[in-house]
This record gives structure tokens, sequence and C-alpha cells, in this order.
């Protein structure tokens, strides 16, 4: 009878030892360990320059593998090319090679697990059930997938517990090179480890070869080993990153099939490139930057390539396809992403988890609706643009002067000033290049990109619930209040931004706070906030993230960071109300300090000009009159069964009511929204409050949230409280509740049908574009609005309490005339001459804003919107009688819309003054003017742009340009000369033009900006990297590269990336022994030992 | 627990809120400007600037013209411009300088060729004085000139009888054209003549129609309403007096609005005078008006109050002589309704002299809306010559009022020997001979310890003789 050794086909396990720790010794004591008869252990020891720790590993093997034999290296070439030396060491074909690191411990039937499969699967290579080193019941792989961009998909989660799920025998494209199972010909054959291939990806290049020539590659989970899989921290001077990724180029460079390899390229190309945009995003930066510096890097390296492409085509015996269909389709880094959002970390009393989530198609089908609701009713916004009604301003046709306009120290919004210019317009300057510079596109993603942001804030936010229906009626409720079709229908972009910003906010402080996802498995617990623990970086990481909304927000609208910290702080309070901890309730005061102080940083220089009057809309003269319901129902606009939008206080309640543990916890902070700012918002509305306040559509947002967050957990606690409970009052309470949401949501539903959101079918800037003239004969000129502000088509400056006023230029009316230019001498002239105006104290104000450039007046009456032909706003009293008053104010025939006076005494906002109306410019204030002569006035500079320069030809007398007097204003004569600019009518600009600075070429106006405000930009985009940084998990590579530099002995443990030559390698080679016939003569007498040493 | 406390703020804030919201807050229309109620033309102190805005006088054909006068009561030098619009449009438009305490005589007629010109004054701070004399054969016409445009105006009176003329002459002072609606009131009831609906006013000019043509002739009573339904305009109104009852021309200036009072300093029960008032009532409610004689104190069957029925839409004449037991002598009245906005009053005074019969008429006086009344009085025109109750002060207090008429010249106002020490009692009513060199011709300033009413008589030149009467102008507090 055969022994069982001679039996047993050979196995020849190598393992690769650098430098090992302690573990080690249950490494060589599990090999040794083994219960398979006929396995011989070799253990190739790298750095051998080190005698110390080869005789520390020496010793190890002694100890444990007495037989074992024992090879040398000095450097450390990487575990594939030494494991690679099996092949010269090792003769014979018929047996099997055991690649192992030196960081495993086999179970005691592995080996025999592996051989036993590999016959009966007629398999290549097989590898083991890898699992945690310290935690043996988590699973660390079941073999890997690979995607045709050579990206690994594990197949299991990271801390995934091995409940035997995984413990089928299967076909996969990779076994991790930690340890597997080679045919020894097949290993010979496919020429081993790719020697160009070390640390990582090692084994994707050895099993996509073994695919080639049509062996199967099987993990094999009866098979267990434990790994440790630390290399990083091992070899801390290596570039994991950028060695990944340039492997991974590699292999998909060499192995993929000639005919897929043209589009694979660009297919690549575009994946880096989309990763490197999402990169910045996801705190993946670093990764995707590796990645472009890994696909640079194959430019050089093609002739070596396409060397390496001739060499491994011969070892293909199947079809392309064939091997295709063993690949991952798509993205496995997409695929990976997808599937960690199917699992969640669930925090408890003391404990933090990853378990899978409930699965469900509910969620996917509600996105679907809420996304098709949206792009339905707002299908005509998007067929034919979205309307100018409101502050739906349309953009500028031109992202690149608007762009030179931000940069520019010239703000021209009213009377023009130099100032700091809204960094909003920056920011749609840049957006236009998602929508390839199209304008009209970035408008109509703006507005409605803001709905779809907000919505999906929400479901962010809900995803502090564990339960389905509970984040379903986080972003269905937020989407769904009438709030979104109100804002829609009369244009209140602040509120928009506010809708989209705040539940982004909510979500980024509670987890700045550490606030997660409670373990739903904890119902007994009177859970306050699941409260995960954060490090430093990760809390960081959110405070820069809160910092980027309010920042985007105020770059937009100012007012919303504003907002965003009332509702930070009434979410600290709630905290501490709902009895939360306090140091809660300091994180999340201190995240939205820091959320303030971000936003005013990197809105600077801007912020500098933002004041309380800036920030806030002018006051209506008294109550604005909708009244509870219709502030409770969001009844922005009339909206049908808006009323129904009630119920959402009944879910509210409900949860109050119902709901236990951190339910109960969001269910207060959700109420403290509504109370807060609700109270606010009816009080503003009743005219209550005599200051100035935020657009009521921005207090309703934090409301409308509220009351999402509030159906949500009364969906949570009907889950968790209610629902398997013994009977009693809270079973009918939570049905009540739960109904009460589905009927809150109807109005939203509702809404949809009109398909434009019920907006006007013209607006003011429209009928105004119609009215007045828009032929340059005359000149340029200015349009002041004046009358109720909500009527105003731009923000208005508040004249005295319901009376506002607004000055705009003749160009059509677009998002730039959104944002005030701070107040100049100019601007207190104007407001002078309107209280003249207004007390009577004039008859021609016409005559006393010509120098302003003002030569038409309206006075809006309707907008189809806030005041309608049926129920209009009154004009404000004495307004028209005082401007019909007006001896030089001709009322033009105008729409019903408005009332249009025209300046019979208007000048040219760029003008050449002769006569006595040049004389008249030199009056240092407003007394006299009345009396001047205005008359003498040819327009000149038609279409000045404070971002290039004009010119034109000028003749001796004054150069009057109706802008706030500054010096940066250059005006330069035609034989050459800068003028002296002087004080125009005591606050405009002008210059005396005298015979000698007319040339005979034109003169040039051009604004120069100072050149500090370029650098200070410099700065704030810098803040701005910084904090997108911040957002990302990138690390420092500076710390990376000191800590190397400190710390000589971990540079000392390699060669410090390169392969070494392994001739070289194998010349020091201390044991010089063979085991050539090993495999063939199956037993172990014929192990050389020259040199006398037993092993 | 923990969920009481919130569950407490959540209902609490929620039934606040219902409570506070019960009751809707009046709704507040926001107040761009104080338009201030229509008072008869004042002088402004403010250092801002006015409009005066004069009816029209005639511009052609022999013997017919007017000026305009212009006063600078104040210390300074006064700036502005002046503009004459007839009815082909803006005929001249000039800037002025007036020196401290000088005058500053227009000749219309002589810058425009046109049935009536009107003339608009643009002065640059308050202080300054405007009114206007129209010349006609048929005599002289001394008119206040408004501090106002308007969007409607009333004539209470009219008089087509007997081929007498009565022209409404509406001006357009503004650069916009301006749109009105035309109505007259006969004894036969309200019309709205169809070809003076939307009638167009030019900008800057002015228009004349003819009552006749709007279907009045020989009509004893034709009040008229000008209703502008865009732009604002001033109306003044010419009536050429050729019948029996009425004689001469007067030219005066429209009221624009309704009063609940309206006040009459000049009123005499004598042999050879006809004192009228016309009482006209645009409103569509019937008014009760009561009639009051001031000045003279009630005795006997004289209790010195009269009750006017005015119906809606219609004219109402009453004769001061109706009044039972009203003694002979000087009187004031004044008329009131509680009703609001009130009605127009004017009145004609009818004096038959040995040249014939010259009739004047005259708006009432008004107490400013917050109740004030003046005691400083401008008189831009004085009598040229010695005239006999050249000035009427009726005192409003119930103290007895000492009363001063100084004369304004290049260093300031001065005292009037003879007219400085005029007592007025109580409520009484006292008329004062314009003697005194230094009175005539001259701008004048009557001051009164307490608010009192002063109207005013200048003799007509031409052959009817008489006396053309017309307010003083008020100093706004």
């Amino acid at each position: 009878m055969e022994s069982e050794a001679s039996i047993a086909p050979p196995v020849v396990a190598v393992v690769v030892v650098h430098d090992p720790g302690v573990w080690f010794d249950e490494t060589v004591a599990s090999m040794a360990a083994q219960d398979y008869p006929n396995l011989r252990l070799v253990f190739l020891i790298t750095g051998a320059e080190d005698e110390v720790v080869v005789a520390r590993v020496s010793d190890t093997i002694s100890r444990h593998a007495g037989d074992a034999f024992v090879t040398l290296f000095e450097g450390n070439p990487g575990y594939g090319p030494a494991a690679n030396e099996v092949q010269r060491l090792v003769e014979g074909d018929s047996g099997f090679f055991l690649l192992c690191h030196d960081d495993v411990a086999l179970d005691r039937d592995a080996v025999t697990r592996l051989v036993e499969e590999l016959y009966r699967s007629n398999a290549g290579i097989v590898g083991p059930k890898l699992v945690e080193w310290d935690r043996p019941a988590s699973l660390q792989h079941v073999g890997l997938s690979l995607d045709r961009f050579g990206e690994i998909d594990p197949i299991v989660e990271a801390d995934e517990v091995d409940q035997e799920q995984h413990d089928a025998v299967q076909d996969v494209f990779v076994v991790p090179s930690a340890c597997l199972l080679v045919r020894a010909d097949l290993f010979r054959t496919i020429g081993g480890f790719d020697a160009a291939v070390d640390y990582h990806g090692d084994d994707v290049d050895l099993c996509w070869r073994a695919h080639f020539s049509g062996a199967r590659v099987l993990v094999v989970p009866a098979a267990r080993v434990r790994h440790r899989e630390r290399l990083e921290e091992r070899r801390p001077d290596l570039n994991h990153r950028v060695l990944r990724a340039h492997h991974r180029m590699r292999s998909v460079a060499t192995l993929t099939g000639l005919s897929r390899l043209p589009l694979r390229s660009v297919e690549m190309v575009a994946l880096t490139l989309a990763e490197m945009v999402v990169g910045v995003f996801t705190g993946r930066f670093p990764e995707a930057w590796a990645s472009m510096r890994a696909l640079v890097g194959l430019i050089p390296r093609t002739p070596w390539l396409l060397a390496r492409r001739r060499a491994v085509a011969k070892l293909r015996t199947i079809p392309e396809p064939e091997l295709l269909d063993l690949q991952v389709r798509g993205s496995s880094r997409l695929s990976s992403y997808l599937r960690t959002r199917d699992t969640m970390t669930y925090v408890g009393a003391d404990s933090t988890v990853r378990r899978w989530r409930a699965t469900s198609t509910a969620p996917t089908l509600a996105w679907l609706a809420v996304i098709a609701a949206v792009v339905i009713g707002s299908r005509t916004f998007i067929s034919r643009g979205v309307p100018a009604i409101g502050e739906f301003l349309p953009f500028p046709e031109s992202p690149g002067a608007l762009m030179a306009q931000f940069r520019s120290g010239w703000n021209p919004d009213g009377l023009g000033a130099t100032s700091p210019n809204p960094t909003g317009w920056a920011a749609i300057s840049l957006l236009s290049v998602g929508t390839l510079f199209h304008m009209g596109l970035a408008h109509t993603v703006a507005v409605i990109g803001l709905v779809l942001a907000g919505i999906l804030g929400a479901a962010r936010v809900g995803t502090v619930f564990p339960s389905t229906r509970a984040r379903l009626a986080s972003f269905v409720v937020y989407g769904a209040v009438p709030l979104v079709s109100g804002m829609l229908a009369q244009g209140r972009w602040t509120g928009l931004v506010a809708y989209a910003a705040v539940p982004w906010f909510v979500h980024l402080l509670r987890r700045a706070a550490g606030i997660g996802t409670a373990d739903p498995r904890l119902v007994v617990l009177d859970l306050v906030d699941g409260l995960a623990r954060l490090t430093w970086r990760d809390r960081v990481r959110y405070f820069a993230y809160l910092g980027l909304v309010a920042a985007l927000a105020a770059a937009f609208a100012p007012v919303v960071a504003l907002l965003l910290g009332a509702v930070g702080v009434v979410l600290a309070v709630a905290t501490l109300l709902a009895g939360g901890s306090w140091r809660t309730s300091l994180w999340l005061s201190a995240g939205t300090l820091v959320a303030m102080i971000l936003a005013v940083g990197l809105n600077l220089p801007w912020s500098t000009t933002w004041t309380w009057d800036t920030l806030t809309l002018a006051r209506t003269g008294g109550p604005e009159g909708r009244g509870l319901v219709d502030i409770a129902t969001f009844g922005l606009s009339d909206q049908p069964l808006a009323v129904l939008a009630i119920a959402l206080y009944v879910s509210l309640l409900g949860a109050l009511v119902l709901g236990r543990a951190w339910r109960l916890t969001w269910a207060v902070r959700a109420a403290m929204l509504v109370v807060a700012f609700g109270s606010l918002a009816v009080l503003a509305d009743r005219g209550t409050l005599s200051m100035r306040l935020p657009d009521v559509s921005v207090l309703l947002v934090p409301v409308a949230l509220g009351l999402a967050l509030g159906a949500a957990a009364v969906m949570a606690a009907f889950d968790l409280d209610v629902r398997g409970g013994g009977f009693g009052w809270r079973q009918p309470a939570g049905v009540l509740a739960n109904v009460a949401v589905v009927v809150g949501v109807i109005p939203g539903l509702v809404a949809v049908g009109d398909g434009a959101w019920s907006t006007p079918d013209r607006s003011t800037p429209s009928l105004l574009g119609s009215q007045l003239p828009d032929e340059t004969t005359d000149g340029d000129y200015r349009v002041l609005f004046l009358g109720d502000p909500r009527l105003l088509p731009v923000p208005a400056q508040e004249l005295t309490e319901g009376v506002g006023y607004a000055v705009v230029d003749d160009d059509p009316l677009d998002v730039r005339d959104r944002w005030v230019a701070p107040d100049t001498d100019a601007d207190n002239r104007l407001r002078l001459v309107l209280d003249l105006l207004a007390d009577g104290d004039t008859l021609r104000a016409g005559q006393l804003m010509a120098p302003l450039g003002i030569r038409y007046i309206v006075v809006p009456r309707t907008d189809d919107s806030e005041s309608t032909s049926e129920d209009p706003l009154p004009v404000p009293g004495g307004l028209l009688e005082s401007l019909e008053d007006q001896l030089d104010l001709a009322l033009t025939f105008s729409p019903p819309s408005a009332e249009v006076f025209e300046n019979r005494s208007a000048m040219p906002t760029g003008a050449q003054l002769t006569g006595e109306t040049a004389e008249a410019s030199g009056a240092e204030n407003i007394n006299g003017l009345v009396g001047a002569d205005l008359t003498q006035a040819e327009p000149v500079f038609v279409g000045a742009d404070a971002t290039e320069i004009t010119s034109d030809d000028l003749t001796t007398g004054v150069m009057h340009l109706a802008t706030s007097f500054d010096e940066r204003w250059e005006l330069r004569g035609g034989s050459g000369p800068t003028l002296d600019p002087r004080n125009g009518f005591g606050v405009t600009n002008a210059w005396d033009v005298a015979g000698d600075a007319v040339g005979e070429r034109p003169a040039t106006l051009r604004y120069a900006t100072d050149t500090s405000r370029s650098v200070l930009l410099l700065v704030v985009a810098g803040l701005w990297l910084a904090t997108l940084l911040a957002t990302s998990r990138a690390r420092n590579p500076l710390r990376r590269r000191r800590h190397v530099s400190e710390d000589a002995t971990l540079i000392a443990l390699g060669s410090d990336g390169d392969n070494v030559a392994l001739d070289e390698l194998l010349a020091h080679e201390t044991h010089g022994g063979w085991i050539d016939d090993v495999l063939d003569e199956r037993g172990d007498e014929t192990v050389d030992q020259r040199d006398g040493r037993t092993f | 627990m923990r969920r009481i406390p919130a569950l407490l703020i959540t209902l609490a804030v929620i039934v606040a809120l219902v409570v506070v919201t019960r009751t809707r807050p009046d709704d507040e229309v926001p107040v761009f400007a104080d338009v201030q109620q229509s008072w008869m033309p004042s002088v402004s102190q403010r250092p801002a600037p006015t409009n005066w805005f004069c009816p029209g006088v005639p511009a052609e054909g022999e013997g017919r013209g007017g000026e305009v006068v212009i006063a600078n009561t104040t210390a300074g030098v006064l700036r502005g411009r002046y503009s004459v619009l007839a009815e082909d449009g803006e005929q001249v438009s000039e800037r002025i300088i007036i020196e401290p305490g000088a005058r500053l005589d227009i000749d219309v007629d002589e810058t425009a060729d046109s049935a009536y010109a009107s003339v608009v004054v643009e002065l640059d701070h308050g202080g300054g004085i405007v009114e206007q004399r129209a010349v006609d054969p048929d005599g002289d016409s001394l008119a206040g000139c408004s501090t106002t445009a308007s969007a409607q105006w009333y004539l209470a009176d009219g008089f087509t009888e007997d081929d007498s003329v009565n022209e409404l002459v509406l001006s357009n002072p503004y650069d916009t054209d301006a749109v009105v609606n035309l109505g007259i009131v006969t004894d036969e009831g309200a019309r709205t003549p169809g070809e003076y609906q939307g009638f167009p006013v030019r900008a800057r000019s002015v228009a004349v129609i003819d009552v006749a043509d709007l279907g009045a002739q020989s009509e004893p009573i034709v009040a008229a309403s000008v209703t502008a339904s865009r732009g604002r305009v001033v109306l003044g109104r010419a009536q050429q007096f050729a019948g029996r009852e009425r004689g001469g021309f007067t030219m005066t200036l429209a009221a624009p609005a309704m009063s609940d009072q309206w006040w009459f300093t000049i009123g005499e029960r004598t042999e050879g005078v006809i004192e009228e008032y016309r009482l006209f009532n645009p409103t569509e409610s019937d008014l009760e008006v009561a009639a009051a004689v001031l000045g003279v104190p009630p005795s006997g069957a004289f209790s010195g109050l009269a009750t006017i029925d005015v119906p809606a839409g219609e004219v109402t004449a009453f004769a001061a002589g109706e009044v039972e037991g009203l003694p002979e002598g000087q009187h004031a009245f004044v008329f009131s309704t509680v009703e609001q906005p009130g009605i127009i009053v004017e009145r004609v005074l009818t004096r038959t002299g040995s040249r014939g019969r010259a009739t004047s008429v005259s708006l009432g006086g008004l107490a400013r809306p917050d109740g004030f009344v003046a005691n400083n009085w401008y008189l831009g025109t004085s009598p040229l010559e010695e005239t006999t109750d050249a000035i009427t002060i009726y005192n409003t207090a119930n103290s007895e009022a000492m009363v001063e008429v100084r004369t304004l010249g290049p260093g300031g106002f001065a005292i009037v020997r003879g007219l400085d020490r005029i007592r007025v009692p109580p409520g009484g009513v006292v008329s004062t001979d314009f003697i005194q060199e230094r009175a005539l011709g001259r701008t004048l300033l009557v001051s009164a310890t307490t608010p009192v009413f002063v109207e005013r008589q200048i003799p007509r030149d031409g052959p009817l003789g008489g006396t053309s009467t017309a307010w003083a102008i008020p100093l706004d507090a």
C-alpha cells in the first residue's frame, strides 16, 4: 500500500518573508501544521543583509518547521519576483505551488481543501477564503472580481461578517496572491508573476494570464486562511496609491485584446477624467490623481508595453469575448460605490455596526416619481426657458463677460460703484461650463436644479432614519410642499437657494456633530441620538462641507447664510430641549459658527459689502395680509388644494406624541424648526416686526424641512414604536398621522399639472423691454423703478416703509441686476431728489435726476403674481401725484401693469456737455440745478463698460459720465494725455476737455481696476481650493514625506520600490541549495543541504 | 418625559398664533408723499420750489390782454422761470431773477397771440406771490393763481343768458398731453357732451371751450366739472356778461376740490347790490348746507342761519336777501355741510353803479384742511387808486384782532400809516379804505393778531366801473 504522502500530489509551499513581526510564528506554525501529507516548505527571505532579522526569522522557521528550505535575498524585490524563484528552485511540472505571503495563517486543512478542489474542478489556480487576522469572523476576501479597467471589485464588503454566505466554490477572476495554489506547469507556462508588477496587482496580472491559457481560477471557501494584509503599514515608504494605479493601467494596457484596446483606451481616459471631477467632491481625489499619473505614465512606456503585449499574446488560447465575460461589466468602482450605499452604519449606545439596509425598490420608484413630477411640472421651463419673473432674471449671454465683470473692480449695478462684485457672478460663469456655456440652459438648470438639489438634500437628511418609509417621507414631503410651486410661480430664486441649501446644511451639521443613524434594533433603549465617534479629520471635513454649502448659498443669496445660521442655532437649542447632550448641542453650534465664518470668508471681498439692509428685503407698508392659513400652507400663490398641506402639521404633532428615543429627538428638532420660523413668518406677514426681514419664502423653507422631518419621524415612530405593540390609542393615532402625511403631499401632486407652475404669461422685464427704447441714438440711459418693493423687478432700496426704488441701466434686465451695489454719493443724491419729490419740494425732479442718466421712471402696478389686475396692490400714496406734479416728467402711454414717466430733461449716461450745460456740471450740489440748462448734452461713449476700453470722438467742453465719482475711470484725450477727473454735478464723473486734449484720434474711456483686487481674488480662490481639499479625504503629502524622512529605518527596509534584478540578488544567495527534483521525486530525500545547515 | 416640554411649546405657539391671527391687521397703504388736501393758493415759506399756475388771460383782441405779477416777499433773490402757454403751445419760457422786495410784471398778451394764454411760474423757493390780472374792454378781473394742477376742477357758477359768453380755459402745463372729460349742469340737469369726453389738451398748451358749444346756451345756471383721465390741468373761466342781470368781465380760477366749508368776507345788503351764491353738489348724494351770516350778531327775527338743500348733481342758487331779517350793511358768509367731500360754492356779486352793472364772481375761501386760518395775507396787487373798502377782513377768533397793513419795498415790509391799527372785533367784519399813497399799486401784507380771512376789491377800468373781488393770498404757516 502506498503511503498517503506518495498518493498526494506534491505541493511546494513558497513563503516570501520580509522582516515579519511576531505574527510570523503563527504563519510558520500553521504551515508546519498542515495535514496535507506531501507538502514541502520553502521560505524565501528577503533583506538578507540584515543579519539580525535573518537570524530571527531563521530561528522561527527552525522552531516550527525544521525541515523547511530557506533561501535568502538581499534587498526586497517584491513578492511576485521573489515568488517566481520557485520556478528555478523547483524542477518538474506535475505538482503545485502554494504561494504565500508571510502574514497568513492557514487552517490546518487548508492545503488539503485547496488541492482537493483544484483536482475536482480541474482548475489552474485556486485560492482560500481569506479572513481577518485578528477577527476571523470577518471576511477579508473570497476571491476578487475585476472589471475591464483592471479595477478590483472586492466581492465582500468591509467588515462583512462570515456567516457562510460565501461558502460556495465559485469561479472568480482573481484570487489574492496572499495565498494561492497554482498548478506548477501553468505557473511555468505563463511565466509566473510579472516581474515588473510589485506589491500591488501581481495577482491580477497572474490570474488574467491564467485565464488567457484557459485555466479556471476558483475560490475555495472551505479552505480558510487568516491574513493580516497590512502592507501599507509595513512599507510606508512606498506610494501604494500610485503603485496600484500604475500596475492596474499596465495590466489593462498589456492584457486587453488588440481589438478592444482603442475603445478601452478612450474609456480609460474618460473614466479617469470623470474620476478626477467626482474625486474632488467624494474625497477620492488622490486616487483619481494617481490614476491620471499612471495613465499619463503609460505614454513613454509604449515600446515596452508593446513588447510585453507580444510576449503574452502567445499565451492566448481562448477568444477575447470569452475572457470579457469573466470580467465585471461597467465600472467596479461605481459598483462598489453603489454597493456601499446598500449598507449602512448604524450607531448604538456604545457600538457602531454596518449592516445591509433593507432592500426595496420603493426609494428608486419614489425618486423616479419625484424627478418625473419636477420635470413634468417644469416642462414649459425646460422647453421655452425659465420666464423672467420675479428673481428669475435671465443669465447674461456671455459667461466670459460675466467673469470679466466679476474680476473688475467696478460694480455697474444701480448708479455704479467701485465695489467687490458678487461671488455669484463667478459661480454662474463657472456653472455655464457644465452647460457648455449655454447660459439659457444654465439658467434653467440653476432654477430646476435647485429644486432637485433641495429634495436630494432632504433625502440625505432622511438617511438619519433607518426606515425606508421614513426616508421616503423626508424627501417626498419636502418636494411636495406647496412652497416649491409657490416659489417657482413667483420667481423667488432666493427662496429656492434656501430650499436647496437648508436640508444639506442640516444633514452635514448633524454629521459634523456626530449624529448618525441610530441602530433600529435598539428599540427598547431611549437612545436620544445615535452618536458616532468622529475623528478630528472627519470633523474638519464636515465643517468644511458646511462652510462650502453656506458659502455657495451666500454667493447667490447672502441672506441664506443667515438663515442657515439661524437653523443651526434652532437645532442646537432643540437638541437640548429634546434631552440631547450639551456636547452635541455645542458641536451643532460650533458647526454653524464655522459655516458662517467660511460663508463670509469664501465670499470675500464681496462679503465686506453685506449689510442687514442689503441682505433683507425692503419693508412693505404694513401687513402683507396672507394670514395664518396661507402661511401655514405655504400659500405664496393661489395653488389649488394647498390647504391640505395643513395635514402635515398633524403628522408633526403625531411624531411628537408617538415617537420615542431618537425618533422623538428628531421630532422635537422638526417641531422647533416649524415653530421658530413659522412664528417669524406669521409675525412678519402681520407687520408686527418693524425690522427688515428676509422674504417669507426664505423663512418658510425651514418650516418645510421641519414638516418633512416630522413626517419622517412619524413614519419611523410608527414602524418602531407603534406597529406590533398592544392595541391602544397609539395605533389609531399612528394611522392618522400616516394618513396625514399622504394627504399633505396632495397639493404637490396637483401643482405639477400646469407645466409652468402657474407663472404669469408676461413679466415686468419683458413688458418694459417692449416699452422702453433700445436704440442708441439718444445715448445710454437708466431707468428708475419706484413703488411697492414687492413689485420691483430687481431688489429694492428702501426709501420709506413700503416704498422702494431701484435703478437699472438700459440693457435688458439680467441676473446681475439682482445684486445691489453699495451706496455712493450718487445714491445719496438720488435719495435726496426722491425726498424732495416726496416732500413736494421740487417740480423739476427730472432735471435733478438728469445728471444721473435717469430717463425713465417706472411705477409698477401689477405683476400678475403678487399683484394682479383683480387684486392689485395699492400704489404708494402720493407717488403718482408727486410724479405727475413734476413739470419735466411726462407720463407716457404705459402698459396697464405700470405707469411710465419719461424724463424730458434727461441727459445720456455718457454725454459731451457744452455751453451752459458744461458750466452747470461744475455745480457742487443740487442748488441751482433746477434752473440750469441741461439741453446741451450729446451722447458719447455709448455702451461704455468697465471691462473694456471704449473710444469716441470728443470736442471741447466737458465729458460727463453719469456714474458715481471714481478716479479709477480714466479718460484719455485724442492727443494722448490722461485727463484729470473731477466731480460732475457734485456726484458724477466729469472731465474738462480743453482744446489741446482733442486730437485726431478718438478719446478712450476705461476703468482701471486696482491690482490689489486681483491679488485678493487669487487669495480667495486659494481659500476655496483649501476648503475643497479639506472636504476631501486627501492627506497632506508633505506630511507623509516628512514622516519618511524622519524615520530612516523604514527606508532602509527595501530598495525604494524598484525591482531588483533577480540575477543580482541570487548572486548573494546564502543558501544556494536546490530542490530541483522535489516534485518529481515526491520525497524529501533529494533535498540538497550543501551548506551543512539543517533546516 | 422629555417629550413634554417640546409638545407644550409647540402647542402653545400654535395656539398663540391662532389667537393672534384671529383679527386681521388693518391694511395699510404705504405712503410716498403726504399729498395735501386742496387749499386755496397760498404763499409758502419753505425753501422749496413752488409752482404757480395762472388760469389764463385774454391774449388777443382789441382792448384785451393781461399780465401776471410776481412779487418777491423774501429777503433774498428769487430765481425761477416763467412760461407762457397758448393754444398753439408754449410761446416763451424764460428764466427770471427777482430782487428782494421787487416785483415783476409779465405782459402776457405781448408774448402770445391766442384767445387766451396762461402763465406757469416756477420759483426755486417759497416766498413768491403770483397773481394775474385779465384785461377786457368790459373791465379788469383780478384772480389768484393756483399752486397745484389737478385732475378735477369744478365751477359752480356759469351764465350764458342774453348772449353772455362763458368760456372754459384749460391749461396743461405738463410735458404730457392731458385727456379730460367735461360735464355741465344746468337747470335741466347734468350733461356730459359726447365731443368733450376724452377731450385732449396738448402738452404745454391752452384749450378754450365755449360753454355754449356744450349745448348750454341761454342758461341762467351752468355749472361745470372737468375730470382728467390722463394728466392734470388747470381750469379757469372767463365770463363776459351781456345781460340785464349781470355785467362786465370776470376771469377766475376754478375749484380743484370740493370742501365742506366755504368762506366769504365780502357781503353787503345795500341798495344796488345783488349778492347771490351758487352751490354746486357734484356728488351723488343730496346735501343739506348751512349758510351762516357772520359779522352781524343775531337779533330779533334774524337768526343768522339758513338751510339750503342741494340735490345731487345740481346747482342751487341762494340769494343773501333770502336770509330772514338780514340787516343792512356788511356781513360775511360761511357755507358748510357735514357731508364729505362737500360742495362747491361761488359768490356772484353784482353792483349797479352810475356807469352800469358790474358783476364779480368769486370762489369761497378755505381754511386749511387741518383747520388752520392764516394771520398773514398778501396782496400781490393793490389798487392803483384810492379805493373804498379795498380790503375786507373777517376775524374768526373770539378775541379782537389788531390788523396792520405793510407795504413791500426793497428794504422789506414797511408800515403804512393809517393802516397799522385796524381793529376787528371778535367774529366781526371790517372793511378798510385805501387812501394812503404808500398802499397803492404795491405789494402789501395784511397781518392780524388772530386768524382772519381777507378779501379785496380792486376798481375796474373800463366803461362799467365797479370793482373786481379777489382773495388775498394767505401765508402758509
